[in-house]
Formats: structure tokens, C-alpha cells, sequence
């Protein structure tokens, strides 16, 4: 069930992210990549990263993307396309495809088996409960609420006024941006 | 007395009433411009709609200052006491008057764009926030809030390169200051494990202060110092000042710089009371360093709106030599003199809009000659806010300087009073000659001052600034009480725990 579940959102995510390189309006292509997160963000959970999943909503799906949606529309791209067949692009193309392709090879030679044995020998980080005492309560209060209820406990209690606070900043930044970049108000 | 407990989702939004208010209020407004935005009408219905916002918003501090709300424990977030509730009030006063003002201004400039009002009140939602703040990252947001409002306002004239200048170089000093108070605030929080100012207060009692905290209470005050356009961090202050549409000039010297005093005074008596040792020498500079530039570089200016700039950084460090003192007496002298010296700047200000065109950049003393003969009730408006600005017998002005001194006297310092008196002394040599160019020169032509006058509004709003400052001037006794009461509560909820 979980890897139906698994497949359905990989192959969403596979094709919007290919719709998203495919489109020629940049408009379209910033919601395919929306689309994309959202899928990503499945697989998150499906990975019991409840946490990441969240943020990834919130910060990708959600601040990023208005962000790219606001900056084409303020740059009124239109339907200008640039040509990307010249010698130079051709040659970037080539620098850049074969820096991936390196380091595609270099995963190749990664068994788990290695993957295991080097986190093991990594040098220890600090513990956080041993550097704050706010770092044991963190910790027990991730066991106890798991991770989401460890962040969302202060964000949405002890710290509601200034989360309120900084959606008024961020309007108050969005609506000086537009008055000061769009060309007719 | 009404507790409210600041730990419940109820008691927080029945303490922030004003400040929700006047945000949700805010977005009414910008539903409304986002389809009506077109013509002169459309931006005179957002700035009356903004009034009404302003309205409910005093109406509710009103409330909650009558009602004499305390918090129930531990003050947490906001404070809950008059200090906030004068200081916001001021904020409102000063939006008000800078709404009023622009109605006719806007349209005279051809600037019609009415998102300029949800801005007025996004900022003054900033002012509120940072006026009451009672923990530091609350402090932050509300100082952001507000200047990101206001840096856009500086340059809501688009077509005039002066005004995309002012914006430009506001945005990236004031960048450049959020950077050092950001960094204070990291460093108090590593010093005392809190950003709640009382906490930190408590924490940092009874024991030598660390580095860590002493660094952080520097980099806060070069911070607040450059919100404040304090001298060595004013620079920006004149060209900013200068290049802005005027009513907006008018709102960064009154509303912006009393929230930013009432910060800095909340920071400084209730989370370091114990290193008052510390941050007093460098108050002391700040404010020496203020009067004396301010004064003398004003003494030069030839424009009008320069001469409010450069007098605006003398203000400042008149109102940090009552900082200094770090007393109740301080605090309070401070809330009158933001008081004080808001309506009349305002009015100043509000009166600069009549005198020019095209931003007032060039209205210079030798452009209002013989004004007093043309437009007499103009001229006297202007005449008494020179004199309150000068802190002349019976005005708002020589109330705010007189309780200034005396709650600096109180504390036995001498040198700060002195300069204080000498530096209000040379700067009659600035604000004196607008008087006299007013009334004993002669008019330079007899239709010269013809396009002078102002919208009802805006005449209506400063009418009632000037009669306040000489009504207030003339009996300020009930003033006093309030400014002295207000001051009082400031650190009552922070001194039972900075004991054992």
C-alpha cells in the first residue's frame, strides 16, 4: 500500500518536474515546480519526516513560489524567449551535463555497506542536550510530541505574537514592492 | 484594575486590540484600493477609510488604558502598561495628522496612488508593536514593520529622483542598522538565555555584567541610535528627510522616532537597569554629540525642510539627555517631549506643504517674506510651532525642555542641563529668522505668495496641532500627571524579580 502510495507521488513529481522544464511560459513553469514540492513533500512523509514535509510546504510551496510568481510578473516577461542554440550554450551545456555525469559515477561506486561504514567512523557532533539545557527539553518534548509538536508548541503558543507579526511584514513588504516596481499603478 | 493573562490566546488578543485593529483595518483598506485605485475620489475614500481605522484602533488603546489593564503574572510578548498606551497614542496622533495632510497633498502632487494610506497604516501598526514591545524579537518585527512601510513611503513619488534617493538610502541604512540590533539581540540572548526584557533584567541584576552582554547592549544601542537619527548615526536623516514627500517626512520625525524612543527607553530600564553604569557615559555622548551638530549644522541650512531635518537631530538629543537620567521622572519627560514636539513638527511640517511645490525642496527663508502679510493665519501657525521648537514660555515646547531639565537635575547632573539650555539658545538663531522673515520683511512681489494655502483637511489638522501646543503650553498640569503616571508603571511589573 505505502509503496503504491510511494510510486503514485514519485511519478507526479517526475512529470510535473518535466513539465516544469518543458513549458515555455515561465508563468506555467513556476506552477508545475508548486506541483512538484507538493509531491516532494509526500514522499517526506512517507519517509516519516513529518517535520521536513511541513517546511517544505510552507518554504518551497509556499514563500518561494509566491516569490518566483511575483518576480515574473513584476518583470512583465511577456513572451520573450531567448535563444539558447548558439556555440556558447552548447558548450555550457556540455561543461555542466558532464559535471553531473562525474558525479553520477562517483555515487555508483557506493554500496550501502560503505555508506554505512563512513557515518560511522565521522567524528561525533556535539549532543545539543549537552551544550543547552533547552537542548534536553527539545529533546524530550520531540520524544514525547514527536518533531512537529516540538516546533509547532512555541511557534503557535509561546511565539503566536511575533509569527502574527511577521505575516504583517511580509504583506507590508509585498505591497511596498508592488507600489514601488510596478511600472503603472 | 483589569488582569489579562497574557498566556491565553484570548488575554493576548484583548491586549493587542489596537494593534489588530488598525492590521485588519489595513487590509479592509487594501481589498478596497486593489479595485477602486484609479482616481482622485478613489484615494480620498482609502485615506478617510484609514481615519475610521485610526479611530477604532485609538478607541480600543483608549479602552484598555482606561480600563487600567495589567497583565495577570508575568508580562510576556507586549507590555500591558501606560507607557505603551502614551506611546502608542502618539504613533496614532501622529498617522492621523500625516492622513489629513496628504489628502489634499497627495492630489496636489499628482500622486495618486491609494496605497500610500494601507502603508501610513502598516507602519503605525510597526510603531504600536515596537512601542509596546516587551521582548526583543517583538521589538525587532514591530522596527521592521514599520520602516519597511516607511521606506516605501520615502519614495512613493516615483517620478522625483530626490524622492527615489531618500527611499534608497533609508532602505539601506536602516539594512545596515537592523543588522546591528539583529546581532545585539543574539548576544543578549546568549548573555541571558531570553529575549523577554524583564527576564534579561533579572537575569543580568546582582552580578557584574558579562562581555556577551555588554557587547549585545552596544550593538542595540547603535541600532536604535540610527533609528533615532542620533549624531554619530544621522547622516541619513537630512537627505532622507529632505527628498520625501513632505507629510511622510513629517510622520518619520514624529511617529517613527516616538516608537523608537519608547523602545529604547523600555530597553534600557527594564532589561539594564543593573548596567546603568554602562550605557549612561554612552547616552550622555550620543546626546552631547546630538545637540551640538544638530544645532550648528541647522544654523547653516538655507531650506526650510533642511532646517526641520538637522533640528530633528537636536530634538533626538534633547529627548536622550532625559533617557540618561533612567529614572521615572526620565522616562516621563521623555513621553512629553515626544508628545510635544510630535504635534508641532507635524504642524511644521503640515504648514511646509502649503509653502511649496514639487516635494518643498527649495522653500527657503527668503521665500516666505512677508507671508504674515498675505496669509496671516498660516504665518502665525508656522510662528508658533518656531517657538515651541525654540521651548518659548507658554508652549507644549518649554513644558517638554522644563521637564527634561528638571528630571535631569533631579539626578544631579549638571553638564547635560547646561548644554542642554546653551544649545536651545543657539538654535533661536534658526528658528527666530522664520518669524522674522515672515513678519518684517517685505514681500518680494504682491501676488508672490498667491498659490499659498492648504486643503481643509490639512488646515483642519493643524489648526487643532497649534491650538493643543499653546493650550497644553498654558496649562499642562493635567498633562504632567499623565506623562508622570505613565512613566511610573514602566518598571513596576519588572522590579520584583530583579530582587534575590
Amino acid at each position: 500500500m505505502l509503496e503504491a502510495v510511494f510510486y503514485v507521488f514519485a511519478a507526479v513529481a517526475v512529470v510535473t518536474a518535466s513539465m516544469c522544464i518543458l513549458s515555455r511560459s515561465a508563468m506555467s513553469a513556476v506552477l508545475w515546480l508548486t506541483a512538484t514540492m507538493l509531491s516532494l513533500a509526500a514522499l517526506y512523509v512517507l519517509l516519516s519526516a513529518e517535520f521536513i514535509a511541513a517546511i517544505q510546504v510552507l518554504v518551497y510551496a509556499g514563500a518561494v513560489m509566491v516569490l518566483f510568481l511575483f518576480v515574473v510578473m513584476l518583470l512583465n516577461l511577456g513572451q520573450a524567449t531567448t535563444d539558447m542554440r548558439g556555440p556558447a550554450a552548447l558548450a555550457t551545456t556540455i561543461v555542466i551535463a558532464g559535471l553531473l555525469a562525474i558525479q553520477l559515477f562517483a555515487l555508483w561506486s557506493y554500496t550501502p555497506a560503505r555508506l554505512a561504514s563512513e557515518v560511522a567512523q565521522a567524528p561525533q557532533l556535539s549532543d545539543p542536550a549537552t551544550l543547552f539545557a533547552a537542548g534536553q527539553i527539545a529533546r524530550d518534548e520531540a520524544v514525547s510530541r514527536g518533531v512537529v509538536g516540538a516546533v509547532a508548541v512555541p511557534l503557535f503558543q509561546v511565539y503566536l505574537v511575533p509569527f502574527e507579526i511577521t505575516s504583517v511584514l511580509l504583506l507590508a513588504a509585498i505591497v511596498g514592492a508592488v507600489v514601488l516596481a510596478k511600472r503603472r499603478l | 484594575m483589569n488582569r489579562i493573562d497574557l498566556a491565553s490566546p484570548v488575554g493576548v488578543a484583548i491586549a493587542l486590540l489596537p494593534e489588530i485593529l488598525l492590521t485588519g483595518w489595513a487590509l479592509i483598506v487594501l481589498l478596497v484600493v486593489s479595485w477602486r485605485h484609479r482616481t482622485a475620489q478613489d484615494s480620498r475614500l482609502a485615506g478617510w477609510l484609514s481615519l475610521v481605522g485610526l479611530l477604532f484602533s485609538g478607541a480600543a488603546l483608549a479602552a484598555l488604558w482606561v480600563g487600567g489593564a495589567s497583565p495577570d503574572g508575568l508580562p510576556q510578548m507586549v507590555a500591558l502598561d501606560p507607557f505603551r498606551y502614551g506611546a502608542a497614542a502618539i504613533a496614532l496622533l501622529a498617522a492621523a495628522g500625516t492622513v489629513l495632510i496628504s489628502l489634499g497633498y497627495l492630489e496636489r502632487e499628482g500622486l495618486i496612488a491609494p496605497e500610500y494610506y494601507p502603508l501610513v497604516l502598516l507602519a503605525t501598526a510597526g510603531m504600536m508593536f515596537l512601542a509596546g514591545a516587551e521582548d526583543l524579537i517583538v521589538l525587532f518585527l514591530g522596527l521592521e514593520v514599520m520602516s519597511v512601510a516607511v521606506y516605501v513611503l520615502a519614495g512613493f513619488d516615483r517620478t522625483d529622483p530626490f524622492s527615489s534617493e531618500a527611499a534608497l538610502k533609508y532602505f539601506l541604512i536602516g539594512a545596515f542598522a537592523s543588522g546591528f540590533l539583529l546581532y545585539g539581540i543574539a548576544l543578549v540572548y546568549g548573555a541571558a538565555g531570553t529575549t523577554n526584557l524583564s527576564i534579561i533584567g533579572a537575569q543580568l541584576s546582582g552580578r557584574p555584567i558579562p562581555m556577551m552582554a555588554a557587547l549585545g547592549l552596544g550593538l542595540l544601542l547603535i541600532g536604535m541610535g540610527f533609528k533615532i537619527s542620533a549624531v554619530p548615526f544621522h547622516m541619513w536623516a537630512p537627505d532622507v528627510y529632505d527628498g520625501s514627500p513632505t507629510p511622510v517626512s513629517g510622520l518619520m520625525a514624529t511617529g517613527v522616532k516616538a516608537a523608537a524612543f519608547a523602545a529604547l527607553v523600555r530597553v534600557l530600564m527594564e532589561a539594564f537597569p543593573s548596567a546603568v553604569g554602562l550605557w549612561q557615559p554612552v547616552v550622555a555622548a550620543l546626546a552631547i554629540a546630538s545637540m551640538t551638530v544638530g544645532n550648528l549644522t541647522a544654523l547653516a541650512q538655507r531650506s526650510l525642510k533642511r532646517m526641520l531635518a538637522y533640528s530633528s537631530i537636536a530634538h533626538a538629543g534633547y529627548m536622550l539627555v532625559a533617557v540618561w537620567a533612567g529614572t521615572h521622572a526620565g522616562a516621563g519627560a521623555v513621553l512629553l517631549y515626544l508628545l510635544a514636539y510630535g504635534l508641532t513638527t507635524l504642524a511644521a511640517f503640515g504648514l511646509l506643504t502649503a509653502l511649496g511645490r514639487g516635494g518643498e525642496r527649495d522653500v527657503t527663508y527668503d521665500d516666505i517674506a512677508g507671508l504674515a502679510g498675505a496669509r496671516p493665519a498660516i504665518a502665525l501657525g508656522l510662528a508658533v510651532c518656531m517657538l515651541s521648537l525654540l521651548g518659548f514660555p507658554g508652549t507644549l515646547g518649554f513644558i517638554g525642555k522644563w521637564y527634561i531639565l528638571s528630571a535631569v537635575v533631579a539626578e544631579g547632573q549638571m553638564i547635560l542641563p547646561v548644554l542642554l539650555v546653551l544649545t536651545s539658545v543657539l538654535s533661536a538663531g534658526y528658528y527666530l529668522p522664520v518669524i522674522m522673515s515672515m513678519y518684517m520683511r517685505p514681500s518680494p512681489g504682491a501676488d508672490r505668495h498667491a498659490a499659498v494655502g492648504l486643503s481643509p483637511t490639512a488646515a483642519g489638522a493643524i489648526a487643532a496641532s497649534v491650538v493643543a501646543v499653546v493650550l497644553l503650553g498654558l496649562w499642562p498640569s493635567g498633562l504632567l500627571e499623565v506623562a508622570g503616571a505613565s512613566a511610573r508603571t514602566l518598571t513596576q511589573t519588572a522590579l520584583p524579580l530583579a530582587g534575590p
